[in-house]
């Protein structure tokens, strides 16, 4: 087999299987654009192409507001960790203190235990606070986190010492330090951590599930099971438009910013 | 100052980084204390309390008002593993688990192998197959629910007409399982894909020309260079994979409901049914409980033989 | 991009992020609770339901009939899942701030236990509510020791729906108003032969509400004590001759190769009247307040009939289903009697009318098919008035009573049991195993909730 023959038949079988990895999510574009009468006929090949199911779900469900609510819940999370795990990642980078392999070993720790397991009493604590159905009782839980506290000590431990010195020669204080030179150096991770972040949150499903009661807190994903429920004889059309609405951020940013989640995996492991 | 500016100014950072914590501590400081405590406020209230908690509450029975009624000791413990269905629940996830993990992991390591040379396009095919790695357990739902409808969707439709009596794969236990196999496999890829596609591209060509020096098959070059330089890789994969699916509960809640006849009622999901849907929170502790000591150990397992590659790199 | 951007502006972006956090966290600090006063001087009462589909839509119209007909309250409804999920989000919100005002549930004896609510008696006492205006036979199911304690705002019978052109076309007779099990297999049958597996004859849906009808119209009951109605039911009765020839029957369909299981999960209920919708099932059972979808969505002429009863029994009727409007006990009074006053709106006749004709459900109060719009669609399709029909030819005793089971896990094993029968298990060893299972939460329930039931049964 020639070289070039071997080249075409190459990108013939990946094509084909990134076609069949993009099927679903294809065939998901194609039957929103379809009206629903087609879809339930099995006229899948139907050339009635329109916006029609995009236009009827943005008018007859609330599923901008749910993305609304998904896209500030993301974001008080992302803003939240941000500011939690930036002040506790730089203790264990930078400062000495008593205990802290037992504190670092106590934040190790809490990446063992399952949130599925601790969602009844977390349940019942948003309840006394009177957060239910409501932003402070999507997003405080999650403000801190083990693994993003991880993630960016790892990101802060690659400052040179000389810059530390040098900073404390001139006499920065820890907040100099951090906002002047610690931050900006580690600008890529940060930026992989908060778009690593934004996408987890974007995706909550139990929390919101058991939390949120109106279609004023409701985020997007459980709002898809929501529209679900209350359709009554699968209304595919207007279904699969809201699902790619929804689905329409996640690839945005996984597009923008797979390079730094490229970069984060080599580096720090993302999900663990 | 302008320092931010540069950062990457070489008159600034030189060369030789000293990684040692200790060394780069100047002063002692009680700081500290202020850094941590908004984390540590955060984590005892919505972390250690509920699994203090969640520990309390499995020895409790629970009435219909959702209040804990009596204590009951260990009774809670000894219902479960007496109760068929959690049996059923804990035997299905594990098939589950596994099932999915291997796949995911198996499908990943094809795709990286198929694209981690230098051809050209094939930076256009790793964007694609790396693309279902953000993709949400609701929306991957809905989109296989519709592929798999035995009235409309492609496969069912495809099932019906290669001759399958009960096309509605959603209504037979075996059928509902695969289709949560195939759609964690689906929605698992991309990662998996990602991190052996780094691992396979961090082998040194050198080892490959050296191995040609030596004249060795490629089936050799596969078993001696590309698996043991991709193993650690593959091992941090699969204990993620398989606590990742542990939690597996959007694609139950969407797709199966945990049926047929329990086939995919999963612990995961069975700790949220009995204790949001029968309101039986003594009994969802105590299995929440089972699912935590499942993850732990296979948590500790992890950073016990993977901690060094992947945060001390 | 996004690093240079992040270069120029870094100092900038991590500022207002802190700033964010910080303004975030005051405003949940002081974020007042969920208000009961509206910003227009409205007061504002929750109202949760269960009502999906065209159903809820005209749920909705109705609210906001009510909130257009008077400046006090505005009603905001809130649909909340199925009347499981629903019950159980109640419950675990006893006392909070998102507790509705009006809640809507089918659950009358886990709803007495809970006892959270206000009897709506005490409002028609106050307000000398004419409760005559309403039927009889449909009130008796939500009073206790005679006292109203909700109000059954949405009444049904579970009814049996066919597709009139599919039977037509194929050649198949009509079904009769009260058909037998083997009539419906006959015609089953019949429209999946004659249409070369295009059309399924019939399906039953995994609901296990379903099964619970087609037993009470055997004169038979699910729980012991009468149902559970004269004292706190000790056992589950699912293993019984009735249930058998239930399940016999639809085993014989699935042998035919003439029934569609639609399995479990979120859309299975969807997937069922999509398939009769689009003409591939010929007969399915289901609630009466299933008609307004089908109304809204057939393309083709479709039929009403009693719900099925056995060969060898007579129909003895079933238990009228649907829900009721129940008042929080934990709402000040002002809210309290906006509840009420919601209440009084939507049973009146012209409400009630426009209920039945849009959903299916019975219009409890007797005037409402006086009201010319009921009159007219009644005219046009007697078949409309099955499910009140049929409830009025029904006998009163313990089986049509339905069953009164608090904390019931009836429905997760009787649904467990469908699924097993479904897929080929013997079916007195499903019930059997359905029935241990609801036993064992039978006894756990009357233990942990000793005290409860016991007030909820002194009489």
């Amino acid at each position: 087999m020639t070289t070039s023959l071997k080249h075409i038949n190459h990108y013939f079988w990946l094509t084909l299987v990134a076609l069949l990895m993009g099927a679903p999510i294809l065939i998901g574009i194609w039957a929103s654009l379809l009206p629903t009468a087609d879809i339930a006929a099995g006229h899948l090949t139907s050339t009635n192409i329109s916006l029609n199911n995009y236009i009827a779900a943005i008018q007859t469900t609330p599923v901008l507001r749910y993305m609304a609510n998904s896209f500030i819940v993301a974001i008080l999370i992302t803003a939240g960790q941000f500011v939690l795990c930036t002040l506790a990642a730089y203790a264990f980078a930078f400062l000495d203190f008593k205990f802290k392999k037992q504190i670092f070993a106590l934040f190790l720790i809490t990446m063992m235990l399952p949130f599925e397991a601790q969602i009844i009493p977390n349940f019942q604590t948003i309840r006394v606070f009177g957060w239910l159905d409501s932003y402070a009782g999507l997003t405080i839980p999650f403000f801190a986190s083990a693994f993003g506290v991880f993630m960016l000590r790892q990101a802060f431990l690659q400052v040179p010492d000389e810059l530390h010195e040098y900073s404390q020669l001139i006499g920065l204080n820890h907040l100099q330090f951090l906002f002047k030179i610690v931050l900006p150096y580690s600008r890529s991770t940060l930026i992989t951590f908060g778009l690593y972040m934004f996408l987890t949150h974007w995706n909550d499903y139990l929390w919101p599930l058991i939390t949120t009661f109106s279609d004023s807190y409701r985020t997007t994903q459980v709002g898809l099971k929501q529209l679900q429920a209350q359709d009554t004889f699968s209304n595919w059309g207007v279904i699969m438009a809201t699902a790619i609405l929804i689905l329409l951020p996640t690839l945005l940013i996984l597009l923008v910013g797979q390079r730094y989640f490229k970069k984060g995996l080599n580096t720090g492991g993302l999900k663990a | 100052m302008e320092l931010h500016k540069n950062p990457d100014n070489p008159l600034l950072v030189p060369s030789t980084a000293a990684a040692s914590t200790k060394g780069r501590t100047l002063r002692k400081t009680n700081a500290a204390l202020w850094f941590l405590l908004p984390s540590l406020v955060i984590l005892a209230i919505f972390t250690f309390y509920p699994m203090i908690m969640t520990a309390i509450e499995s020895l409790f029975s629970t009435n219909v008002r959702g209040e804990l009624a009596q204590f009951v000791g260990f009774s809670n413990y000894a219902e479960i593993f007496s109760d068929p269905l959690f049996l059923k629940s804990l035997v299905n996830t594990f098939i589950f688990v596994i099932t999915a993990g291997l796949g995911t992991i198996a499908l990943a390591l094809f795709l990286a192998s198929m694209v981690s040379d230098k051809l050209r396009g094939n930076g256009f095919f790793r964007t694609a197959f790396a693309s279902t790695m953000g993709i949400s357990g609701a929306v991957a739902s809905v989109l296989f629910l519709f592929l798999f409808n035995p009235s409309v969707g492609v496969i069912g439709l495809l099932l019906k007409n290669i001759g399958v009596k009960q096309n509605n794969l959603v209504a037979d236990p075996t059928g509902a399982m695969i289709i949560l196999v195939v759609v964690s496999i689906w929605m698992g890829t991309g990662f998996s894909f990602l991190n052996l596609l780094g691992a396979l591209q961090s082998v040194p060509d050198d080892y490959y020309a050296v191995a040609d020096l030596a004249g060795w098959s490629s089936w050799q070059k596969t078993w001696k260079i590309t698996v043991p330089m991709v193993s650690p890789t593959l091992f941090f994969l699969l204990v993620v994979e398989i606590i990742g699916k542990f939690k597996t509960f959007t694609e139950i809640d969407l797709i199966t409901g945990g049926g047929p006849d329990n086939a995919t009622n999963f612990i995961a999901y069975k700790v949220y049914t009995d204790a949001f849907g029968n309101r039986n929170f003594g009994i969802a502790a105590s299995e929440a409980l089972v699912l935590t000591a499942i993850i732990a150990f296979a948590t500790w397992f992890q950073f016990r033989f993977t901690e060094r590659k992947v945060y001390y790199k | 991009m996004i690093e240079k951007f992040w270069h120029r502006w870094w100092s900038l972006i991590c500022a207002t992020m802190a700033v964010i956090a910080v303004i975030i966290g005051l405003v949940v600090a002081t974020t007042p609770q969920h208000q009961a006063q509206a910003s227009n001087g409205r007061i504002t009462l929750s109202f949760w339901h269960s009502m999906n589909g065209p159903n809820g839509q005209l749920l909705d119209k109705l609210v906001d009939g009510f909130n257009k007909s008077q400046t006090k309250y505005k009603v905001v409804p809130q649909y909340e899942g199925s009347y499981g999920l629903a019950e159980s989000k109640y419950i675990n919100t006893l006392h909070t701030n998102v507790t509705p005002t009006i809640m809507q549930q089918s659950d009358i004896a886990t709803m007495t236990a809970v006892g959270d609510y206000v009897p709506v008696q005490q409002f028609v006492d106050a307000d000398h509510y004419d409760l005559n205006q309403l039927y009889p036979g449909i009130l008796s199911g939500f009073k206790l020791k005679g006292d109203l304690q909700s109000m059954p705002f949405n009444a049904s019978s579970s009814v049996m729906y066919y597709n009139k052109d599919l039977f037509k076309k194929y050649g198949v007779k009509p079904l009769s108003q009260s058909p037998s099990y083997s009539e419906i297999r006959a015609a089953a049958k019949a429209l999946t032969e004659k249409s070369k597996g295009a059309v399924k004859g019939a399906t039953l849906q995994i609901y296990p509400w379903l099964p619970e009808q087609l037993a009470a119209n055997q004169n038979s009951v699910v729980v012991n004590k009468n149902n559970g109605r004269s004292s706190a039911a000790t056992a589950a009765e699912l293993n019984t001759p009735a249930m058998q020839k239930i399940f016999t029957w639809v085993q014989g369909m699935i042998k035919d190769g003439s029934f569609q299981n639609f399995g479990t999960g979120s859309s299975a209920s969807a997937n069922q009247m999509a398939g009769f919708l689009g003409g591939k099932i010929g007969i399915f059972m289901q609630s009466s307040a299933a008609a307004g979808t089908i109304a809204k969505a057939a393309k083709f002429k479709w039929g009403e009939t009693f719900t099925a009863h056995a060969d060898d029994v007579p129909a003895n009727g079933v238990a009228a289903g649907g829900a009721s409007l129940w008042i929080s006990k934990d709402k000040s009074k002002a809210e309290q009697q906006g509840a009420w006053e919601f209440i009084k709106y939507m049973m009146a006749p012209k409400q009630q009318a426009a209920w039945q004709i849009g959903t299916g459900y019975i219009a409890v109060n007797k005037a409402s098919v006086k009201v010319p719009a009921l009159a007219a669609a009644i005219k046009k399709n007697p078949e409309t008035n099955v499910p009140i029909k049929q409830l009025q030819a029904g006998k009163v005793n313990a089986a049509t009573a339905g069953p009164f089971l608090v904390n019931s896990q009836m429905d997760q094993y009787l649904g467990t049991a469908m699924q097993q029968i479904y897929g080929g298990k013997d079916i007195k060893t499903s019930l059997k195993e359905a029935e241990n299972e609801v036993n064992k939460g039978i006894r756990d329930t009357n233990k942990s909730n000793a005290a409860i039931l016991k007030a909820v049964f002194a009489q």
